[in-house]
C-alpha cells in the first residue's frame, strides 16, 4: 500500500523501515477536518494538519490555545511609544537643550508623531518576529520534506501527519483508521535523524569566518578611539575643511606686493568710517582738520605707501603734524540738562575711578595705588587745576578719545557723543569750585548754605 | 436559495413585528410631555436670565446640532452601507434610516433661530449685529456670505438636502419591505452616491455657517470633517447601543447577534479613532504655526476653566473608549458597549458645547438650561423618529442582502 | 502556461441577492497555484519583459550615475534656488510615497472590511508599495546634500553630543517613513511566506531549490504555523492601518506647520492621504492592467476588481476636489490677504498652467468614472489612470512651487526651472520602479495564492 519514493535507490521491505509516524494525503479541507475529527476521538494527541491555505475551524479540532502574539503587539506598542516621548524629551529637553521657533523644550504634541510611529514599528517588528519565531522558523531542515508527495501541501492537498510518540499510535491500526477516513495515500515518516537538524559543515565554517572578519573593523575603530596619533586625521570626504582660498597674513603671486592681504585703496573709506565732522569727532576746528587726515585721533586707517626701508617707519613719523592744532572752543553738540546727567553718568563709571568723583584726582585706584606706594603711578591732575580750567574743549575731547601722558584713550569703551557729554558735565564740576554766590539760583542759595 | 429566504423574511417578520399600540402610546405620551415641559422650562428659564434670549439662543443652538450631527452621521452611515453593497448590517441599517429621516426634527427647530437672525438679532451670531461689524475691516470683507438673507437661503437648501434624502433613504427601503423588489435595492445604491457628496458638502458649509461663525473672525478648513466625524461616532454609538439593546433582550435573535454588535462596534471605534486623528491634525497645525488670529480660538478653550473640558474630551472621547474597547471581548460584550456608546453619546455632547459655548461665555457654564435644552431636542426628535417608525419594521425583512447579514460571523 | 479565455468573464453585473463570483473559469486549488507559480517558474523570460527590462535597467542606471554626480557636485545641479529651495526633488518624493499607499490599504485596510475581492490584487500592489517608497525615500536622502551624514538623522549617540530636532515635522518624516517602509516589507513578506513554499516545493533547478527554500524559511503549512500566519496578518493589518494614515500625514506637516500662504492650512493632512490613495489606486490600475493581460490572470483579476478600484479612484478624486474647494473658499473666508493671493496666484498666475492641469486630470478626468461602461473598459480606465497619475504630480508640484516662488516678499519672488538633471532624475526613479517590478512578475508569486485559495468556494470561502 505504501509508496515508495523513487529518490530511495533501494528500498527495504516494509517492516524494516524504522516507522516516525504516519502522513495521510487527503483531497478536501472537509476530508482533512473530519479525519483530524475522528483521530481526535479516538485519542490522538500528537496531530498536524497541513493544508495549502488556512482552514477555517481547524484549532477547534486541534484544540489549540490563542497566540501571545496580541500581547507582544501591545508590549511592543506600549515600548516604542514611551520610548519615543523619552527620546523626544531626553535628547531635546535635557541632553541638548536647544530651543527652536520658539518651541518649548518638550511638548508631547510635537513628540507623538515620532513616539506613535515608534509604536507600530516596535509592535509590528514583535507580531513578525513572534509569528516566525513561535510557528519553528526558520527550520533549515524538515523530514517530511523526504516525501516527495507532501509537496503537494502547498499546493493542492491536505495532510495528516501522526507522530510515532503519539501513545494511541500503532503503524497498521492507525493506517487503517486513515484510510477509513478517506485518505488518498498513507506513507510513513521517517524518523527524527539528528544529523537533519544540524547545518552543513560548509555552512557553518563561512559563518564563522565572516563573523571573524566582520569583528575586523571594530576594533579597529576602538583601538584608533583610545590610542593617540601624531598623523593627520584621516579624511575620507573633506567636507570643506581644505579650502582653496587666501588666509590672512600670508603670502600671494597674485599680486606685486606678494601679499595676500590688501592694503585700502587711495582715496577710499570704508562704509561708516566717513567722519568728516572735525569739530564733532575730533575736537578739531573745520579747516586745521582737513590737512591732517594722515594719522589723525579717530584712525583712519593709513597703510604704509611708501618702499619698506629700514628707516621706514621713521620717516613716516615726521610727516605727522606737528603744530598744535586749532582746538574747538565751543560744544559742537548742544548742551542741555540731559547731556549733563549723561556726562555725569558716565564720568562717575570711566573717569571717577582714578579722577575721583569730585575730580580731585582723588579715585578708589588712585588711592590704592598711593597706599600700594607704586613707584610707576602717576597721580591725575586735579581737573580742577587752572591749565585744565583753561584747556579748550576741543582738547578735552582728544584727550579722552587718544588720552595724554599716562592716561590711555578711550575712544574705544566711549562713543562720541558721550564723550562730549562727559566734558560738558566736567565743566559743570568745574563751575562748582569757581562759581560765586549770585551765579547761584536763588532758591537753591538757602539749601547750600545749610549744606556748608 | 428561496426557501431559506422566504423562511428568514417570515422570522423578520415575526421579529420585526411592530410594539404593542399601548405601549407605544404610553411611550409618546411620556416624550410629548417631556417635549412641553422641557421647552416651557427652557422659556422660563431664558426669561428668568433676562440677557435678551442669548443664552438660550446658544443652549439651543448646542442641543439641536447635537441631534442634527447624529441624524447626519446615520444617514452617512446609510449610504456607505449601500454604495459598499454591505450585507452584513442590513439588520442595522433600518435604525440608521430612521434615525436619518428624524433630521427633520432639528431642522424644524433650526427654524425659530433663523427667524430670529432675518429680525435682526445679533445675540447669537455676532455677525449678525451691525454695530459689532462696523469698522471690522475681516468681517465686512466676510459679509458677502455671512449675512442673515444669504445664510437662510444656505439653510434652505442643505434642510432640503437633508430631509429628501434622509426621508426618500428611509421610505424606499420602507416599500422594499411591502414590495420585496430587489431592484430598489440597487436604486438606493446607486442614488447613494450622489447623496453622500450632497451630504458631504452641506454638512461641511452647514457646520461652517452654524457653528464656525459664531466666532466670525476665526476659521479652519478641517472644521467641516472633524463636525462629521464626530457626528458619525455618535451616531454609531446610538446603533451599537440599539445593537446591544437587542442582543442583550434577544428581541431579534440570529438576526441582530454578537457578531453584528462587534462589527457596529468596530466601526465606532475606528470612526472615534479617526475623530481623534482629526482633532489632532487640527491642534497641532494650528499650534505648531502659532499664528495669533488661529490660536486665538484654542487660547480661549484653554482658559478659564475650559481646559478642564479639553481635558475631559481627550481622556473621555478619545483614551478611554479606545483602551476600555481594544480586546475583542469588549466589543462583544453588551454591557461595555452600553457603557462606552453612552460616555461616547455624552462626550458628543461635550463636543460640541466645546465649540460653541466658549463664544457664549469666558468660562464654561453648565446649567438648567444646557439640560433642558439636550432633554428638549432629543424628546422632539425622538417624537419625529416615532412618527417615522409607526406601523413600520424595524429591520429591514425583504432586503435581499438579509440572510448574509444573518449568516454574518466575525472571523 | 496560463489558461487563456477568449471570452472575457463578466462579474460585474449585479443581483443583489447573490454575491458574484470573485474569480472566473473553473478554478480549483491545482489550478490556481499552476496559473500563478507557472509565471514565475518560466524557463525563459519572454522577449516584451526582456525589452521592458532593458529600458527600465538603464534608466535606472542613468538614476544612478546621475546620483553620483549630484553628490560628487552638490545639489546646485539642480533646478532649486532661492525662493523655491523645494524644487522637484521633494515634488517626486510626496508623488512616490503617495503612490505607495495603495499597497498597504488594500492588504490592510480592506483586509480589515473583510473585502475578499483584494486577495488578487494584494500581493501586486503590495510589491507597487514597497518599490514606490524606495524611489520616494532617494529624494530626500540625496537632498540633504551631504549624504555621507544621513545617519545625523537618526538619533545615534555621536561624538558631537548632538541629537536630531524632534520638534521638526523633517524628522517625524525619517521616521514615517522608514517604518512605513519597514513595516510594509514585513507586511509583504509574511504574506508571501506560503506562496515561495509552493514555489520551493515546485522548483526543478537546484538554485531554484536553494533560493526559495532559504526565502520560505521552511514553511510547511501546519495548521500552527497557519494560526500564527492569520492571527499575525491580522495584527500586521490592524497595525498598518494607522501607520498609512500617519505616513501621509506627517508628509502634509512638513508643509503645514510653516505659516507659508498655500501651506499652511488644517485640512491638509486628510487631503494628503485621500490624494496619496487616490494616486496609489490609479497606480495600481495603470500596472494591472496590463499585467492581466500580458500574464493572463484575466480569471483571477476579473472586471469586477478593475470597476471596485476604479470606483475607489473617483471616490478619492471626489474627496480631493472637496479639499481643492474647501480651501479655496477658506482662503476667501479667512480674509488673510497673503492666503486670497496665494490661491489667487495658483489659478491665475504663472503656475496657472499647472494648476489647472491638476484640476483637470485630478477632479475632472475621473468623473468618467460615474459611468459604467468606462469602469468596465480596461484602455479607458488606464488612460484616466494615467491622467490621475500626472495631476498627482503636478499637484505637490503645484503646492510646493506656487507657495515658495511667490510669498509675503514681492521683491523676493521668482519663477522655478527644472534643470536638466532634475527632469532625468525623475524619469530615472521610474525606471528604478519598472526595474524592481518586472524583476517582482518574473521571480515572485503575483497573486497571493493561498489567500485565492483561502476564498476559493470549495474552500468555504465567502
Amino acid at each position: 500500500m505504501s509508496t515508495i519514493t523513487p529518490t530511495q535507490p533501494v528500498a527495504p521491505a516494509e517492516s524494516e523501515i524504522e516507522v516516525g509516524g504516519l502522513l495521510a494525503e487527503f483531497r478536501s479541507a472537509a476530508d482533512v477536518v473530519s479525519a483530524a475529527k475522528l483521530l481526535r476521538r479516538q485519542g490522538y494527541q500528537n496531530l498536524e494538519v497541513y493544508s495549502p491555505h488556512p482552514i477555517h475551524g481547524i484549532d477547534k479540532v486541534l484544540n489549540a490555545k490563542g497566540s501571545l502574539l496580541p500581547w507582544g503587539a501591545l508590549a511592543g506598542a506600549i515600548i516604542g511609544l514611551t520610548g519615543g516621548l523619552w527620546m523626544a524629551w531626553w535628547m531635546n529637553a535635557v541632553d541638548y537643550p536647544f530651543i527652536i521657533s520658539g518651541k518649548p523644550m518638550f511638548s508631547f504634541l510635537p513628540s507623538l508623531p515620532v513616539a506613535f510611529e515608534l509604536a507600530i514599528l516596535l509592535a509590528a517588528f514583535a507580531v513578525f518576529g513572534g509569528a516566525i519565531a513561535l510557528g519553528g522558523l526558520p527550520r533549515p531542515a524538515n523530514r517530511l520534506f523526504r516525501i516527495p508527495a507532501f509537496a503537494r501541501a502547498t499546493n493542492d492537498r491536505f495532510f495528516i501527519c501522526v507522530d510515532e510518540a503519539d501513545a494511541k499510535f500503532q503503524t497498521e491500526k492507525t493506517k487503517t483508521l486513515l484510510q477509513d477516513a478517506r485518505s488518498v495515500r498513507i506513507e510513513s515518516v521517517p524518523v527524527i535523524d539528528s544529523r537533519e537538524s544540524k547545518l552543513p559543515r560548509p555552512f557553518v565554517l563561512v559563518a564563522i569566518v565572516l563573523s571573524v572578519l566582520a569583528l575586523i573593523p571594530p576594533v579597529l575603530i576602538a583601538k584608533a578611539r583610545s590610542t593617540t596619533s601624531t598623523l593627520p586625521r584621516l579624511s575620507f570626504i573633506s567636507d570643506m575643511d581644505h579650502q582653496p582660498k587666501f588666509k590672512a597674513q600670508t603670502t600671494n603671486s597674485l599680486f606685486a606686493d606678494g601679499r595676500s592681504m590688501r592694503p585700502q585703496m587711495a582715496g577710499t573709506i570704508a562704509q561708516g568710517d566717513l567722519r568728516d565732522d572735525s569739530a564733532f569727532y575730533r575736537g578739531i576746528q573745520e579747516q586745521e582738520a582737513a590737512g591732517s587726515v594722515s594719522g589723525d585721533s579717530e584712525g583712519n586707517v593709513t597703510f604704509l605707501t611708501g618702499t619698506l626701508t629700514a628707516n621706514g617707519v621713521a620717516s613716516i613719523k615726521d610727516e605727522q603734524p606737528k603744530n598744535v592744532p586749532k582746538w574747538v572752543t565751543e560744544f559742537p553738540v548742544p548742551v542741555d540738562e540731559s547731556l549733563i546727567r549723561r556726562g555725569q553718568q558716565r564720568y562717575e563709571i570711566f573717569c571717577a575711578t582714578c579722577h575721583g568723583i569730585g575730580g580731585d584726582g582723588d579715585g578708589l585706584v588712585t588711592l590704592r595705588a598711593l597706599e600700594l606706594e607704586q613707584g610707576t603711578w602717576v597721580k591725575p591732575t586735579s581737573l580742577h587745576a587752572e591749565p585744565i580750567r583753561e584747556q579748550p574743549v576741543g582738547q578735552l575731547y582728544n584727550t579722552i578719545a587718544n588720552g595724554v601722558r599716562k592716561m590711555p584713550g578711550y575712544a574705544s569703551q566711549i562713543p562720541v557723543r558721550d564723550r562730549w557729554a562727559i566734558i560738558s558735565y566736567l565743566r559743570a564740576l568745574q563751575k562748582t569750585r569757581t562759581a560765586t554766590a549770585d551765579e547761584v539760583p536763588a532758591d537753591v542759595l538757602p539749601n547750600m548754605r545749610e549744606l556748608n | 436559495m428561496s426557501a431559506p429566504t422566504t423562511n428568514l423574511t417570515a422570522k423578520s417578520d415575526k421579529a420585526a413585528s411592530h410594539v404593542k399600540s399601548s405601549e407605544r402610546t404610553n411611550l409618546y405620551l411620556v416624550l410629548f410631555t417631556m417635549v412641553a415641559a422641557t421647552f416651557v422650562g427652557m422659556l422660563a428659564v431664558g426669561i428668568g436670565l433676562n440677557d435678551g434670549g442669548r443664552q438660550l439662543g446658544f443652549a439651543w443652538l448646542l442641543n439641536v446640532w447635537f441631534v442634527l450631527s447624529i441624524c447626519l452621521g446615520a444617514m452617512f452611515f446609510v449610504g456607505i452601507q449601500h454604495i459598499t453593497r454591505s450585507g452584513w448590517s442590513v439588520t442595522l441599517r433600518r435604525v440608521a434610516e430612521v434615525t436619518g429621516a428624524s433630521i427633520v426634527g432639528p431642522v424644524i427647530l433650526l427654524i425659530p433661530v433663523l427667524i430670529a437672525l432675518l429680525s435682526g438679532h445679533g445675540n447669537l451670531f455676532s455677525w449678525n449685529d451691525p454695530s459689532y461689524v462696523a469698522g471690522d475691516e475681516i468681517l465686512e470683507g466676510k459679509h458677502a456670505f455671512l449675512n442673515a438673507p444669504f445664510f437662510s437661503i444656505r439653510f434652505l437648501v442643505y434642510a432640503m438636502v437633508w430631509v429628501s434624502a434622509g426621508v426618500w433613504m428611509l421610505k424606499t427601503s420602507q416599500r422594499q419591505d411591502r414590495t420585496g423588489d430587489k431592484s430598489l435595492t440597487l436604486k438606493m445604491e446607486r442614488r447613494s452616491a450622489p447623496i453622500l457628496i450632497f451630504l458631504a458638502l452641506t454638512t461641511t458649509f452647514a457646520s461652517f455657517d452654524w457653528l464656525m461663525s459664531l466666532d466670525p473672525h476665526w476659521f479652519s478648513t478641517i472644521y467641516g470633517i472633524y463636525v462629521f466625524s464626530g457626528g458619525m461616532t455618535a451616531a454609531l454609538a446610538v446603533l451599537s447601543i440599539v445593537a446591544a439593546v437587542w442582543v442583550k433582550s434577544g428581541r431579534y435573535q440570529s438576526l441582530v447577534t454578537a457578531e453584528h454588535l462587534h462589527d457596529i462596534t468596530k466601526m465606532m471605534y475606528g470612526f472615534n479613532c479617526f475623530w481623534a486623528y482629526i482633532a489632532f491634525s487640527q491642534y497641532l497645525l494650528i499650534w505648531y504655526a502659532n499664528i495669533p488670529e488661529e490660536t486665538i480660538w484654542l487660547k480661549h478653550r484653554q482658559a478659564h476653566g475650559w481646559d478642564a473640558v479639553t481635558m475631559v474630551l481627550m481622556f473621555g472621547h478619545f483614551f478611554v473608549p479606545f483602551v476600555v474597547l481594544m480586546p475583542r471581548v469588549a466589543k462583544r460584550n453588551t454591557n461595555v458597549v452600553i457603557a462606552v456608546s453612552s460616555l461616547l453619546l455624552i462626550m458628543h455632547w461635550l463636543d460640541l458645547y466645546w465649540l460653541v459655548y466658549p463664544q457664549f461665555n469666558e468660562s464654561p457654564i453648565l446649567g438648567s438650561m444646557e439640560i433642558l435644552g439636550a432633554m428638549f431636542a432629543v424628546s422632539f426628535t425622538a417624537v419625529v423618529a416615532g412618527w417615522f417608525a409607526k406601523g413600520e419594521k424595524l429591520i429591514p425583512a425583504a432586503d435581499p442582502r438579509l440572510p448574509e447579514a444573518v449568516s454574518h460571523h466575525v472571523a | 502556461m496560463a489558461t487563456a479565455t477568449l471570452n472575457e468573464f463578466d462579474n460585474t453585473v449585479i443581483d443583489p441577492a447573490v454575491r458574484p463570483p470573485l474569480m472566473g473559469g473553473e478554478n480549483s486549488l491545482s489550478s490556481i497555484t499552476e496559473q500563478v507559480a507557472s509565471l514565475a517558474e518560466r524557463q525563459h523570460a519572454p522577449r516584451a519583459w526582456k525589452i521592458a527590462f532593458a529600458i527600465s535597467t538603464s534608466l535606472t542606471v542613468m538614476l544612478f550615475a546621475l546620483i553620483g554626480y549630484l553628490i560628487a557636485t552638490g545639489i546646485g545641479v539642480w533646478g532649486n534656488n532661492s525662493p523655491v529651495a523645494w524644487g522637484w526633488p521633494i515634488v517626486n518624493f510626496v508623488f512616490w510615497v503617495g503612490i505607495g499607499h495603495a499597497g498597504t490599504l488594500i492588504s490592510a485596510i480592506l483586509f480589515l472590511f473583510r473585502q475578499d475581492w483584494r486577495t488578487s490584487i494584494n500581493r501586486f500592489a503590495e510589491a507597487m508599495t514597497i518599490f514606490a517608497v524606495m524611489c520616494a525615500g532617494i529624494f530626500p536622502a540625496i537632498h540633504i546634500g551631504r549624504v555621507w551624514f544621513v545617519y545625523w538623522l537618526a538619533p545615534l549617540p555621536n561624538s558631537l553630543a548632538m541629537w536630531p530636532n524632534f520638534r521638526s515635522p523633517l524628522l517625524w518624516d525619517v521616521f514615517a517613513v522608514t517604518a512605513y517602509a519597514t513595516v510594509s516589507a514585513m507586511f509583504w513578506y509574511l504574506g508571501m511566506l506560503p506562496d515561495l513554499a509552493t514555489l520551493r516545493d515546485r522548483a526543478t533547478t537546484r538554485i531554484r531549490k536553494i533560493a526559495y527554500g532559504i526565502a520560505s524559511l521552511g514553511w510547511t503549512g501546519s495548521s500552527k504555523q497557519w494560526r500564527l500566519f492569520e492571527k499575525a496578518y491580522l495584527l500586521l493589518a490592524a497595525l498598518a492601518t494607522p501607520l498609512v494614515l500617519s505616513v501621509h500625514t506627517i508628509v502634509s506637516f512638513d508643509f503645514a506647520v510653516s505659516q507659508v500662504p498655500g501651506w499652511h492650512t488644517t485640512i491638509f493632512p486628510p487631503y494628503f492621504v485621500a490624494g496619496a490613495v487616490f494616486s496609489g489606486f490609479a497606480m495600481v490600475i495603470t500596472l494591472m492592467v496590463p499585467a492581466r493581460q500580458f500574464f493572463g490572470l484575466k480569471n483571477l483579476v476579473t472586471l469586477r476588481h478593475l470597476e471596485n478600484i476604479c470606483k475607489i479612484v473617483l471616490a478619492t478624486g471626489m474627496m480631493v476636489g472637496y479639499a481643492y474647494a474647501t480651501e479655496f473658499f477658506i482662503a476667501w473666508y479667512g480674509g488673510n490677504k497673503y492666503e486670497q493671493f496665494a490661491f489667487i496666484n495658483r489659478a491665475l498666475g504663472p503656475y496657472a498652467w499647472a494648476y489647472w492641469t491638476m484640476v483637470s486630470c485630478n477632479v475632472l478626468a475621473p468623473q468618467l468614472f460615474w459611468f459604467k461602461a468606462v469602469r468596465t473598459t480596461p484602455w479607458a480606465m488606464v488612460v484616466i489612470c494615467v491622467l490621475v497619475n500626472v495631476g498627482m504630480w503636478f499637484e505637490r508640484f503645484v503646492i510646493t512651487v506656487t507657495s515658495l516662488s511667490r510669498d509675503f516678499l514681492p521683491s523676493s519672488w521668482g519663477y522655478f526651472t527644472p534643470s536638466l538633471i532634475d527632469v532625468l532624475m525623475f524619469v530615472g526613479s521610474f525606471g528604478l520602479f519598472f526595474t524592481l517590478f518586472l524583476l517582482f512578475c518574473r521571480f515572485l508569486p503575483m497573486v497571493a495564492m493561498a489567500e485565492v485559495k483561502s476564498v476559493l468556494p470549495e474552500s468555504g470561502g465567502h
